[in-house]
C-alpha cells in the first residue's frame, strides 16, 4: 500500500514537473511568437479584411458579418494562418538551441508540445485582432445591434479548420525542417479539401461544424503522431512515452475514423442530394394536395417529420443562421408556443444551412429558458434561387416548398395542407401574426383592413 | 560517480567508424579528453550526453544505461556542445531560468537563487538584462557553462569551451573550468594541451577513434621522458627537421631558429635533451601511434621577441 502511494507521488511530482516545462516552454514561444513581427502583420491584413466587410457587406447585421468572417472569408483566413505557422515552426535558432536543450531532462515530447502552444497563442492574435477590428467597424458604422455571441460562434467554427491547417503545417516543418515543404503540403491538403468537395455533403468539408471533431481528432492525432516520430532516438529504448504515444496516437485515429464513418453515413451524399432533386422536380404536385413529407434528426437523435404534425395544424418558420434578426425571431417563436398552446398549434423552426448544427446552435445561442428547447431542425443546404443546379443542390426543402427568403413563415392546416404562407415574422407585425394565425386557426378568411406587412420570400 | 564505457562504438553507413570499442572508467575529478580534430572526441561525448545512439556497446553513468536510462542520465548531466546557440532575444537571467527549468530546477524560487549564485560564479552579474544576441562570444561561452552546471550536475562535459576565444577568455574560461572539480566528473575536450594542463587530474588522449593514453598527467609525461630534445639550428636545418620529425614548438632567436621537437634518438649535431612537459607527451603519443608527425594546433611559432622579425 505503501509504495503504492509512494509510487504514486512520485508520478504525479514527474506529471507535475513535466507540465511546468511545457507551461514554461509555451510562455517562452508565445513570447518569442510575439516579438516577431509576423502575428501582427497577417493581424493587420485580416483585420483589413474584416473593416472591409462591414464596410461592403448589404446586411451589417452581428449574425451576417460574423458569417462572412469564419465561412465567406474563412478560407483566406486558413490559408494565411497556415503559412504563419510554418513560419513560425521554422525558426532555425531554434535548432542550434535543440543541442542543450537534448542534453537536459526535458523530453523533446514536452518542448514541441510547448512549441505548439505558442503558436496556437500567435496565430490567436490575428484572428482575434480581425474579429475585434469587424466588431468596433460594426459597433461604429452599423445600425444593427452588435451581438458579441453571433461572432464567438463564429470564431468557434473556424477554429477547427484553422487548428487542422495549421498544427499540420506546423508538424510538417517540425519533422522535416524544411519550411516551404511543411507549408506546400499543408496547403495543397488545403486546396484539396476547399476545391475537391466544393459543393456536396461531405465528411471532408472542413468548414461545416458537424465534421468538427473529426478534424479535431485529425488534429490531435497529427500532434501524438509528430511528438512519437519526432527526434525519438532522444527516448530510451523501449521508452515507456514511446508505446503510450504509439497507443494514443492509434487510438485516436481508430476514434476520429469511426466518429467520420458515422457523420458520414448521417449526411446526405452527392448522390442522395441529387436523386432527391430529380424526384422533386420530376414529382407532379397538384394543387390543394398536402406537402411532401420531409423527416430530419433533431440534435438528440430524435427523428421529426411534417407527417408527425398531421392532426393539428402546425406553423414552420424558415430561417437560416446568418439572418440579421435571428435571435429575436426565436424569441417570438417562443413567445408563439406559449400563446398558442390553446390552439394545439405545432410549431417546428426548419434552418436552412450546410452545418448540421446551425439549428441547434442558433437555439443554444439565443440562450432564454424560453427558447431552450424550441422544436428547431436543419436542413442541409442553402436557398436555390434559381432552377435546380446539380453542381450545387441547395435545400432540397427549400426548394420543394418554395422558399426562396428567410425568415419565412408557413401555416399548414391539420390535414397537412398548405393555409397561408404570408404571415409577417417581424417585430412590429406581432399583433398583426398573432391575429392572422388566429384567424387562419378558425378558417376565417383573412380581414383585408387589418394592417398587412408580408415578408418579400414566400412565392404562393 | 563513475563513468564506464563497455565496448561503446559508433560506426556510420560507409565502413566509417567513429569511436572503436571503447572501454574506459572515469572518477570524480577533471579529466582532459585530448585528440586531434576527427579523433571522434565529440562523437564520444554526445553518446555519453545520450545525444547521439551507440552503434554497439554501452555505457554506464553512475550505473544508469546510456541507452535505456536516458532520462536518468540527463539529471545527472551537464553539457556544453562546442557550438551552441541561445535565444538571442532573451536576456541572460531568462535564458538561465529556461535552461534551469529544462534541467528540472521546477520551483522558481530555487531557481532564482541558483542563478544568482551562478552568474556570480562566471562573472556575468552586471550583464544579467543583457540580450543574448548581444554578448561577445566569451561572454556567451561562460553563459554556456552557467547553464550546464546550473543544477549542480554530477557528471559535465564541455566540448572545446575555449574554442575561437580571445587569450583574455580564454584564461577566464579556462580558471573557471578549473574550480569545478570535486566529487564530479568534468570530461573537458580540447585539442589545445595548454587548456588542461593545470586543471585535469587525468588525462585520456583519442586518436582515429580510440584511446591512446589514460592516466595521470605526470605519467603521460613520463612516457616522453629522455625523447624530448632542443636545437639551435637555421632555416634550413629547422626545414630538414621538420620533415623527419615531430616537431612541437619553433622559436626564432637572434642566433639562429631554436627547435623542440620529441623522438627516440635525433640525430643532428648541437641536439640537447630536455625536460618534458604536457605537450611533448602528446606529440609524442600521436607520433607513436600513427608513426607520422601529427598535425596539432599549437601556434607554429611563438610570437617573437622584441626586435626579430616574425618568420
Amino acid at each position: 500500500m505503501n509504495s503504492t502511494t509512494t509510487k504514486l507521488a512520485s508520478l504525479l511530482a514527474r506529471a507535475q514537473a513535466a507540465l511546468g516545462r511545457i507551461w514554461g516552454t509555451a510562455v517562452l514561444e508565445t513570447k518569442l511568437n510575439l516579438f516577431n513581427p509576423a502575428p501582427w502583420v497577417m493581424g493587420l491584413v485580416l483585420g483589413a479584411f474584416g473593416y472591409l466587410a462591414v464596410r461592403t457587406a448589404p446586411d451589417d447585421s452581428s449574425f451576417a458579418l460574423s458569417w462572412i468572417l469564419s465561412h465567406d472569408l474563412g478560407p483566406l483566413t486558413e490559408i494565411l494562418l497556415l503559412f504563419l505557422a510554418a513560419s513560425l515552426a521554422y525558426r532555425p535558432q531554434r535548432y542550434e538551441v535543440t543541442e542543450l536543450q537534448d542534453s537536459k531532462v526535458v523530453a523533446s515530447e514536452e518542448i514541441i508540445l510547448g512549441r505548439w502552444l505558442g503558436m496556437v497563442v500567435a496565430i490567436g492574435v490575428p484572428l482575434l485582432m480581425q474579429y475585434l477590428t469587424t466588431m468596433i467597424g460594426q459597433k461604429t458604422y452599423a445600425q444593427n445591434t452588435l451581438v458579441p455571441l453571433a461572432y464567438l460562434y463564429s470564431f468557434w467554427h473556424l477554429m477547427p479548420s484553422v487548428l487542422f491547417l495549421t498544427t499540420l503545417s506546423f508538424c510538417l516543418v517540425v519533422l522535416t525542417r524544411v519550411l516551404i515543404l511543411g507549408a506546400g503540403f499543408a496547403g495543397l491538403l488545403w486546396f484539396v479539401l476547399f476545391f475537391g468537395h466544393p459543393y456536396y455533403p461531405s465528411v471532408l468539408r472542413i468548414e461545416l461544424s458537424q465534421n468538427r471533431w473529426v478534424f479535431n481528432g485529425l488534429t490531435g492525432s497529427f500532434l501524438v503522431l509528430m511528438l512519437l516520430g519526432y527526434r525519438g532516438q532522444r527516448r530510451a529504448k523501449r521508452a515507456p512515452s514511446t508505446y503510450g504515444l504509439a497507443i494514443a496516437s492509434l487510438l485516436l485515429f481508430s476514434v476520429t475514423a469511426i466518429h467520420g464513418l458515422w457523420i458520414a453515413l448521417a449526411i446526405p451524399g452527392k448522390s442522395s442530394v441529387v436523386d432527391d432533386w430529380k424526384r422533386l422536380e420530376t414529382a407532379a404536385k397538384p394543387k390543394g394536395e398536402p406537402l411532401p413529407n420531409f423527416a430530419w434528426n433533431a440534435d438528440n437523435g430524435q427523428r421529426i417529420s411534417l407527417a408527425q404534425m398531421r392532426g393539428r395544424p402546425a406553423l414552420l418558420i424558415f430561417f437560416q443562421p446568418k439572418d440579421s434578426e435571428l435571435l429575436p425571431l426565436l424569441n417570438r417563436m417562443a413567445r408563439l408556443r406559449t400563446e398558442f398552446t390553446a390552439d394545439k398549434l405545432g410549431l417546428l423552426g426548419i434552418c436552412f444551412s450546410e452545418d448540421l448544427n446551425g439549428g441547434d446552435e442558433a437555439v443554444r445561442m439565443a440562450g432564454t429558458p424560453a427558447t431552450q428547447g424550441l422544436p428547431v431542425v436543419t436542413d442541409w443546404g442553402g436557398i436555390t434561387q434559381g432552377s435546380f443546379d446539380a453542381r450545387h443542390p441547395g435545400s432540397v426543402v427549400a426548394w420543394a416548398l418554395h422558399v426562396r427568403n428567410t425568415p419565412a413563415a408557413l401555416l399548414i392546416g391539420s390535414d397537412g395542407r398548405e393555409m397561408t404562407r404570408d404571415l409577417p415574422l417581424d417585430e412590429n407585425s406581432w399583433t398583426d401574426l398573432k391575429l392572422r394565425l388566429s384567424s387562419a386557426l378558425k378558417h376565417e378568411k383573412l380581414d383585408p383592413g387589418l394592417r398587412y406587412n408580408p415578408l418579400p420570400g414566400i412565392l404562393s | 560517480m563513475q563513468v564506464q564505457t563497455i565496448n561503446l562504438t559508433k560506426s556510420y553507413p560507409g565502413n566509417v567508424t567513429a569511436v572503436q570499442p571503447m572501454n574506459i572508467q572515469l572518477a570524480d575529478g577533471i579529466v582532459g579528453l585530448l585528440g586531434p580534430n576527427g579523433a571522434g572526441k565529440t562523437t564520444f561525448m554526445r553518446m555519453l550526453a545520450t545525444l547521439l545512439e551507440p552503434s554497439s556497446g554501452t555505457a554506464l553513468v553512475d550505473g544508469n544505461d546510456i541507452r535505456y536510462d536516458k532520462p536518468a542520465v540527463r539529471a545527472l548531466l551537464g553539457y556544453l556542445p562546442q557550438d551552441f546557440g541561445l535565444y538571442p532575444s532573451l536576456s541572460v537571467v531568462e535564458c538561465l531560468d529556461y535552461m534551469g527549468l529544462l534541467a528540472g530546477i521546477n520551483k522558481t524560487k530555487e531557481r532564482r537563487a541558483r542563478i544568482e549564485t551562478m552568474l556570480e560564479r562566471v562573472n556575468l552579474t552586471e550583464f544579467r538584462h543583457r540580450k543574448v544576441g548581444a554578448l561577445s562570444g566569451g561572454m556567451k561561452r561562460r553563459l554556456g557553462i552557467a547553464q550546464a552546471i546550473l543544477h549542480e550536475p554530477r557528471l559535465v562535459i564541455f566540448d572545446e569551451p575555449t574554442a575561437g576565444l580571445d587569450p583574455e577568455e580564454r584564461i577566464r574560461v579556462r580558471n573557471l573550468l578549473s574550480e569545478l572539480g570535486g566529487d564530479r566528473i568534468v570530461i573537458l575536450s580540447t585539442h589545445i594541451v595548454a587548456d588542461i594542463a593545470s586543471s585535469a587530474q587525468t588525462i585520456a588522449v583519442m586518436n582515429r577513434g580510440s584511446i591512446i593514453f589514460h592516466g595521470e598527467p605526470a605519467a603521460m609525461i613520463e612516457r616522453v621522458r629522455g625523447k624530448t630534445w632542443q636545437v639551435l639550428t637555421d632555416d634550413a636545418g629547422h626545414d630538414m627537421l621538420r620533415k623527419q620529425y615531430s616537431v612541437i614548438e619553433v622559436q626564432r632567436e637572434a642566433t639562429g631558429v631554436l627547435v623542440r621537437l620529441v623522438g627516440e634518438q635525433i640525430d643532428y649535431p648541437g641536439v640537447e635533451p630536455r625536460d618534458p612537459t604536457l605537450e611533448d607527451a602528446y606529440v609524442w603519443l600521436m607520433s607513436e601511434r600513427t608513426g607520422e608527425s601529427p598535425r596539432i594546433e599549437v601556434p607554429e611559432l611563438i610570437a617573437p621577441r622584441q626586435g626579430q622579425t616574425s618568420l
